[in-house]
This record gives C-alpha cells, structure tokens and sequence, in this order.
C-alpha cells in the first residue's frame, strides 16, 4: 500500500497544482468571487474517482494528504486564515465524495469498485464521479455556507460539481493518452 | 520482473511474466484500466482496427475496380481476406467500418451496396 500512497498523493497534488497555477488565474477573470471556493475544472477530482475505484475506502488517507499537501503548497495564507474555520471539514467531504458515491452505488446493488464481477466501463466511472459531484458540490455549499454570500451560493454549488465532474472527464481522457501513447512507444 | 510486469499491462508487452499474488492484485486494477480506457479509445474513434475490420476493408478496397463504384457485400465476403470470417464477426467488422465512415453506404440502390471512399486510414 505505501507504493499506492505515494503515487495517489503525487498524482493529486500533480492534478492541484495543475489547477491552481493554470485553470484558477484564468477563471478568476471571469469569476472571481467563486474561485476561491471552486475551479470550473478540478484535475483531482478525477485522482478522488479513479483512487477510490481502485483501492476503495483505503484510498481516503492518501486523498486526505493529498489535499493538505496541496493547500500547504498551493494556498496563500489569507485563503487558508479565510477558509481555516471549515478547511478540515470541507478537505475531509472532498477526500471521501467519491467513496460515498462508490458507496451509494453498492447499497443500491452495484458493486462498481475494480476487482469485482460487474466490470466498470468508462461511462459508469463518469456516472460516478458526476455522482460524486453532486454530492461533494451540496456538502460543500454546505460547510462553507457562512463564508459563501447568499447571492454567490447557488453559483458556487454550480461551479463545484461543473468542475469536478469536467475533471473527472479531463483527467479520464488524459489517462487515455497515456496508456496510447505508452502503448504505442512500447510497440516502436 | 515486477517492472516488466507492468510494463506488459501498460505497454502491451507480451511474453511469460511471474509475480507474487500482492503484484498479481496490484496488476489487474491496472489490466482494469487497462481495459477500460482502450475501450474509451474505440467508442471516442481512436482505437485501431482489429485484424477482422482490417481484412474486411482490404477486401472492400480489393474489389472496387474504380474509385466510387458501388459493390456488394457478398463480393467483399467473397474476397480471399473476408472469407474465413465467421459470418458475425465479418457483419460486426462492416456495421464498424460503416460507423467509421471507413465505408460508406452507396446512394440510389435497392440493396445494400457500397463505396470505399478515396483515402485510406493510417491506423
């Protein structure tokens, strides 16, 4: 399990800083009142999903340091002072959204994580992850409800689970390429 | 071995590989994905074509005498490389390439016929 750690805590502080220093500056233009709670496009979201998917509930404690890594590397101090009242809370939800969205699924009888019978295809995995996003995107609002201005609320929920899922989405295609580009470089 | 091993699932490097059963179950989450994200490649068009569509369209070429003439299935099916096909995998392979737009389907006939358009796929 330290090996998958390892790679799950790279990979997630990889897909943060990705968005942070890149999709964040560019939606701060257009809106800069949710950004500081929201990416339209959240990279780990998709680390939360596939993680999850692969290594269940075991997946959660790398996802959780992941996610402090990234603020400690990532955050500014005033975000962090502004957020710290509910930062554990809302870092906690984000690291176990996408178990309770693999959760949901067994409870209503689809055992989806891998190595069991009923075999995921990527579609069901972006089923998950929007799932996911729902429910990480109202528990969110939810925790942030009192820094979040009344007027911004229904923004920043829509903003949450857009961004996460078109994350899910993204990091799906980008792990599509790898394994061609893998494959077809192994083959020359 | 290990990183062989790996290398096989990502890569699709094939020979004989050994491992513990620790790797074995570290291993197939890989072949999972594996599995899963080439499957993404055919449904979003990017996958290559498998050995029965690749004879199918060989065929399909071979048969066409002129660019834009109409043939019909039974001529591809006749053709040396779409013969051995297993009749629902070579029906599979055309409903693809005609899906592809590999094939395409002959305006103005009746029956079925159709045209290999001008280029050929890389893949």
């Amino acid at each position: 399990m330290t090996l998958n750690f390892v790679i799950i805590v790279l990979a997630y502080v990889l897909c943060h800083g990705l968005t942070d220093l890149i999709i964040a500056p560019i939606q701060r233009i257009f809106l800069p009142e949710t950004t500081i709670f929201a990416a339209l496009i959240y990279l780990p979201h998709g680390v939360r999903v596939l993680a999850t998917w692969a290594y269940g509930w075991k997946a959660v404690p790398p996802l959780l340091a992941g996610t402090l890594l990234s603020v400690g590397l990532f955050s500014s101090d005033q975000e962090v002072s502004f957020l710290s009242p509910q930062l554990l809370e809302g870092v906690f939800l984000g690291s176990v959204s996408a178990l309770l969205a693999f959760e949901c699924a067994r409870l209503a009888g689809h055992n989806l994580y891998a190595g069991q019978g009923r075999k995921l295809s990527w579609r069901g995995m972006i089923v998950v992850g929007a799932l996911s996003s729902v429910i990480n995107s109202i528990g969110q609002t939810f925790i942030y409800a009192g820094l979040i201005g009344l007027e911004d609320l229904g923004e920043v929920l829509i903003v949450y689970a857009i961004g996460d899922l078109f994350g899910v989405i993204l990091g799906m295609v980008a792990l599509m390429f790898v394994f061609r580009w893998v494959r077809l470089f192994s083959s020359t | 071995m290990l990183k062989r091993g790996f290398l096989a699932v990502w890569g699709g490097t094939k020979g004989p590989i050994s491992m513990s059963k620790k790797n074995t179950n570290a291993l197939s989450v890989l072949y999972e994905l594996r599995r899963m994200m080439r499957k993404m490649e055919q449904d979003v068009g990017l996958g290559e074509l498998s050995n029965a569509e690749l004879d199918v369209l060989l065929a399909a070429h071979a048969v066409t005498k002129g660019l834009g003439e109409a043939i019909t299935s039974e001529q591809i099916r006749r053709h040396d490389l779409a013969s051995d096909i297993a009749p629902a995998t070579y029906h599979r392979a055309l409903r693809s390439l005609l899906a592809r737009g590999l094939i395409d389907k002959a305006n103005g006939y009746k029956t079925s016929r159709y045209v290999v358009p001008g280029d050929l796929p890389t893949t």
